[in-house]
């Protein structure tokens, strides 16, 4: 289904509502009207683990070593009681699940001991594409290889942000960020919105908005209404939002700050774990974090040599990541930040059981998932994969899905984030089987005492003020139904200029008077979101209002 | 209703700019007035053209002690040279020069397979195979599409980056296989089963990777394929899957006999290769990548029907000749929008610009001075390109030259469905709008601040380069500026805008015009200088100019 996408231009609105929903619900909770946690402070940090990561070396099912070894003769790693062996998970587990995690996944280890860490087992889809981009887009765009659920063009985090955070789609924060690799990902491509999110891989955040201030241009007043048109439209749109969101990143960059007990090793991941940390800790609002690593393609090399299995190009993937989660999640409970953060990385598909010539593997299709944070209950949900399913005749795969990934991510955006069903069913349906997955969420994923309860989840969120860009223009109310106030704090108000989602002027109003505030009436607009161009004698200024009826 | 039929008019300038854009990466004044004469056919005719390459070899000018000099020639180990990814990055230099020295489709069309068959000068096997691979590409440019298929799986570049060198009958590695399917000829289908993408299956791919074991990578380059003089790898029987091979109901079930010795090997991969080309998917496949590369990044169901199709049926039946199609494409109607009156599915100023496109354009029109390789090594390929255009202008942009992320490619290729408008993201605004005043300050302006060696000294160009009539009139130099660098001509009001606030900053007319005749009188350029830099960096930074 193609649906048109409208591009935003972006600006700022100030809530005319000045109490934060902290201190709205702190006053009923006071008053002992509610119980539903705050979940305004959540965010989803997705590690994507580019190439295919070889699941089958990352969590060993101990209870069939033997099978293990007789499937990957070269590139097995070595079973406990050796030397350089697997990591023993946990032994309070039953012996048909103990789980050998690859030598390198020490920060795993750690994350695990310390109650910060969930295995979930067998995690895939139905009908498994083994194209790396075709995957890919199918993870990022919530759907499966059977037919109905194949082509989705939007994302399934651009539809869970656009619809549960539907109302903070004025403000001048991205709602996602992404750093690691410069694709716009399909991920974050909403059904309708656009612009929802900002790319910043290989910027200076905290010089970014410095530096790209103004550095598009003014654009022209007319534009033709035809092809051309409309890409000169998408060039301003992206131009505006990148400015109005850069601002806001580089203030949280510069204002936020890492634990000085932990040590980010100077790995790419890492790094970008660590800016991810800074903006948190800087009070960035921005809900969902994508960082990417690549390299997982092993299908040569994998391992060093046979009788170094332990070494090689999987291994130093596995240290990269398990350091760098392991120093972010580390971090963030260090600043009391780890109440509000869950991570999960995750990948296209899982590699073959069997090896292949070369020490490596080629395409699979089931791998496990892990997730991380304060709020996560630990422990393994599901068993340990059956090797016995891998031979011959089915290309040695291992093809069971214990977990539809779906379920994983709704079981987040639900339990924890306290999403509705309606909006759930918006973010991940599956139209193959005609169902949502409120009802087949990952048992026992979340901890209690983070957990939302049923009675709590809300379609969307009630917004609350931006962060602080104190110099420029309020606006209110908004959003509004007729009229919309203009205060320009000691500057006088020349014209206002009002815009439609695709650049379209709509309407100009020219104040008579000298004045810093100016009302405008726009009982004429179609309910939608605008954006008003204020003119100023000291400068213009951009904000969004909604128009509501 | 979209038409390949052909466009008979004389181009005027619109459609002599628009078809310079896109299937050259030289656009000067001189060549725009010349086809503005001529037809789409006699336009052709001179862009199926070959020239003699200004620059014959890339040219290592480091380390200044000692150059490596023309490394690819050495008969030493390729790999045993030091610096492979400069190296790369220098064949890439040397592909580029010749490109904006060649007005005629050859190098567009070697970049577009660059597309079709992929790979990365970073996980290339050397910077000496990555310079073979370019020139296999080139080769072909006007050639056979199929015939490039077969040549490249013995590509030793290709060899080794898809690993089919480690493919091997005992443990066969489906990486090359899979992708000879997905990206290089057929293309995927909707997934209709389980591992089913309709024109092939998971099945196909084991098959083929199959069909494909046995062949190595040579690093020694000394075994040369008699048909196009480069460098190939060689079969090993041995390594061979030696049974049969039978393909699925995608391929009407075809069956193909193994090889029993070396040279069956040959037959056998022609077979699966013929097996693939002989399904029309293969040439519609082609003709889509073709279509998003040089006409537009959507293919509406008109166009599927009535632009795809019969181009499809077209290459198919010539045997996937590419120059004929090519020509088809650039000479139709539905090219130069004439095929309907609707504007809201242009063709011209239609895509975004690639970061390549960017670069070549502004350095041809503007006659940016570009140091010449053969006489100044060091400046060029160093000063210039590797620390400029190559690792700041290119990588900032987020277009690595022949280095995109995978073997996917460059989004703005293939990724659905904004295509071209991947080109347009937030990491890349710094340097996709600081391109243009670091050519005119001959100045890194993106990031560092080096000189860059290159520059565009716009006074001069304006006065002695051809490309303004009328120079000291200030609404004629803007206007003319503004049709050549943005894809359709502005209204006066834009052309205002540029002139009063850029040129002019509020003057007078005549102000300009005095000024202008005192730097023709004189040849001091200081007053002159400082308002074309502004004019012409703020044209080049406005959303028009990002179009072509």
């Amino acid at each position: 289904m193609m649906k048109r996408r409208n591009f935003i231009q972006l600006t700022a609105s100030a809530s005319a509502l000045s109490l934060l929903p902290t201190e709205v619900f702190a006053l009923f909770k006071s008053a002992g009207m509610t119980s539903c946690p705050n979940v305004n402070a959540k965010k989803i940090v997705l590690i994507q683990l580019s190439g295919a990561n070889d699941g089958l070396n990352t969590v060993v099912p101990l209870n069939q070593y033997d099978a293990y070894a007789a499937l990957r003769p070269n590139i097995k790693l070595n079973n406990i009681g050796l030397s350089n062996a697997v990591i023993n998970l946990d032994d309070t587990l039953p012996l048909a699940n103990q789980i050998g995690l690859h030598p390198s996944s020490t920060g795993f280890k750690s994350l695990y001991d310390r109650g910060l860490m969930r295995v979930i087992q067998g995690v895939g889809y139905a009908s498994q594409d083994k194209s790396h981009f075709k995957s890919t887009d199918l993870w990022l765009t919530g759907g499966d290889g059977t037919s109905a659920n194949n082509n989705i063009d939007s994302g399934w985090i651009g539809r869970f942000l656009e619809n549960y955070y539907s109302n903070f789609l004025t403000a001048n924060f991205p709602l996602g960020i992404q750093l690691g690799s410069s694709d716009n990902s399909l991920g974050f491509h909403g059904e309708v919105e656009h612009g929802m999110s900002i790319n910043i891989n290989g910027q200076d955040p905290a010089g970014f908005y410095s530096i790209l201030n103004g550095l598009g241009g003014a654009p022209p007043t007319t534009i033709p209404n035809s092809e051309y048109g409309d890409l000169i439209r998408f060039i301003m749109a992206s131009d505006a939002e990148t400015n109005l969101y850069a601002q806001s990143i580089s203030t949280a960059f510069s204002r936020g700050t890492n634990s000085t007990n932990v040590t980010y090793p100077s790995t790419s991941l890492s790094n970008q774990l660590k800016t991810v940390a800074k903006f948190i800790s800087g009070g960035l609002q921005s809900k969902v974090y994508l960082v990417k690593i690549g390299g997982f393609d092993t299908h040569d090399i994998q391992v060093a040599s046979n009788t170094t299995t332990h070494l090689g190009t999987h291994a130093n993937l596995l240290t990269q990541v398990s350091e760098a989660i392991n120093a972010f999640i580390t971090d963030l409970n260090n600043q009391n930040l780890g109440d509000d953060v869950i991570a999960v990385p995750f990948s296209e598909f899982g590699r073959k059981a069997g090896e292949n010539g070369n020490l490596g593997t080629d395409h699979g299709e089931i791998a496990p998932m892990f997730v991380f944070g304060k709020s996560i209950n630990p422990g393994v949900s599901g068993t340990n994969i059956n090797l016995s399913e891998a031979v011959s005749a089915n290309n040695f795969q291992v093809q069971t899905v214990q977990h539809d990934y779906r379920r994983v991510f709704s079981t987040i955006l639900q339990d924890w984030f306290g999403t509705s069903n309606q909006t759930l069913d918006l973010t991940f349906y599956n139209t193959t089987t005609n169902q949502g997955y409120a009802n087949s969420k990952v048992s026992n994923m979340i901890k209690a005492e983070f957990a939302v309860p049923p009675n709590c989840y809300s379609n969307s969120l009630l917004s609350n003020n931006d962060f602080g860009n104190r110099n420029d223009i309020v606006v209110y109310p908004n959003p509004t139904v007729e009229t919309v106030n203009i205060n320009s704090i000691n500057n006088s108000i020349n014209v206002v200029y009002v815009y439609s989602l695709d650049g379209k002027l709509v309407a100009t109003y020219r104040n008579p008077m000298t004045s810093d505030s100016y009302s405008i009436d726009v009982q004429n607009l179609a309910t939608g979101i605008y954006t008003l161009k204020v003119e100023t004698n000291n400068g213009s200024f951009t904000k969004k209002i909604i128009v509501r009826r | 209703m979209a038409t390949l039929d052909p466009n008979i008019l004389v181009l005027g300038q619109k459609n002599a700019k628009h078809l310079l854009r896109r299937a050259s990466f030289t656009y000067h004044k001189s060549l725009i007035d010349q086809y503005a004469l001529l037809t789409p056919n006699q336009a052709l005719n001179l862009l199926l053209t070959t020239n003699t390459p200004p620059v014959n070899l890339p040219y290592d000018p480091l380390p200044t002690t000692a150059p490596d000099g023309f490394w690819t020639e050495s008969t030493a180990l390729a790999t045993s040279f030091a610096n492979q990814g400069r190296k790369g990055g220098i064949v890439a230099g040397w592909w580029w020069y010749n490109a904006i020295n060649s007005p005629n489709l050859k190098y567009k069309l070697s970049h577009f397979l660059s597309t079709c068959f992929t790979v990365e000068i970073d996980a290339s096997s050397s910077a000496t195979d990555f310079y073979d691979y370019i020139r296999l590409l080139l080769h072909y440019s006007y050639g056979n599409y199929k015939t490039l298929a077969k040549k490249m799986t013995l590509n030793n570049n290709m060899l080794y980056y898809l690993n089919n060198t480690a493919n091997i009958r005992t443990a066969p590695n489906e990486n090359y296989a899979r992708e000879f399917f997905e990206l290089f000829t057929i293309g995927k289908g909707p997934q209709i089963g389980l591992g089913n993408y309709t024109t092939y299956t998971e099945a196909d791919v084991v098959q083929a990777a199959r069909v494909l074991t046995g062949f190595r990578r040579l690093n020694t380059r000394t075994i040369i394929d008699p048909d196009t003089s480069l460098p190939k790898g060689y079969n090993v029987f041995s390594l061979h899957h030696t049974s049969s091979k039978t393909f699925s109901s995608a391929f009407n079930n075809t069956v193909i006999a193994a090889a029993t010795n070396d040279a069956g090997m040959d037959t056998e991969l022609n077979a699966f290769v013929n097996m693939i080309f002989n399904q029309q998917a293969t040439a519609k496949n082609i003709c889509r990548k073709m279509y998003i590369y040089f006409v537009k990044g959507t293919i509406t169901p008109e166009v599927e029907t009535d632009i795809i199709t019969p181009l499809a049926l077209e290459f198919y039946n010539n045997g996937y000749e590419i120059a004929p199609i090519i020509r088809r494409l650039l000479e139709s109607k539905h090219f130069y929008d004439l095929d309907d009156t609707d504007s809201t599915n242009e063709t011209i100023g239609g895509m975004i610009k690639s970061p390549l496109n960017q670069l070549s354009e502004i350095c041809t029109f503007l006659k940016a001075t570009i140091s010449n390789p053969t006489t100044n090594a060091y400046d060029y390929y160093y000063k210039f390109w590797s620390l400029f255009a190559y690792n700041s202008f290119l990588t900032g942009s987020n277009m690595m030259l022949f280095n995109p992320e995978n073997v996917a490619g460059h989004p703005a290729y293939y990724q659905a469905p904004g295509f071209d408008k991947n080109w347009i993201s937030a990491t890349n605004l710094i340097s996709r709008y600081r391109l243009g005043e670091s050519l005119l300050d001959g100045i890194n302006r993106i990031s560092g601040n080096a000189t860059i060696i290159t520059k565009i000294n716009i006074s001069s160009v304006v006065r002695d380069g051809n490309i303004i009539s009328v120079a000291s009139d200030p609404y004629i130099l803007t206007s003319e500026l503004c049709n050549a660098l943005f894809a359709q001509n502005p209204d006066t009001n834009r052309v205002n805008y540029f002139m009063s606030t850029f040129l002019l900053q509020g003057m007078a007319n005549f102000y300009w015009t005095n000024a202008w005749s005192d730097y023709i009188v004189t040849g001091v350029n200081s007053v002159v200088e400082s308002r074309l830099k502004l004019l012409v960096t703020n044209i080049l930074r406005a959303p028009e100019s990002q179009m072509f």
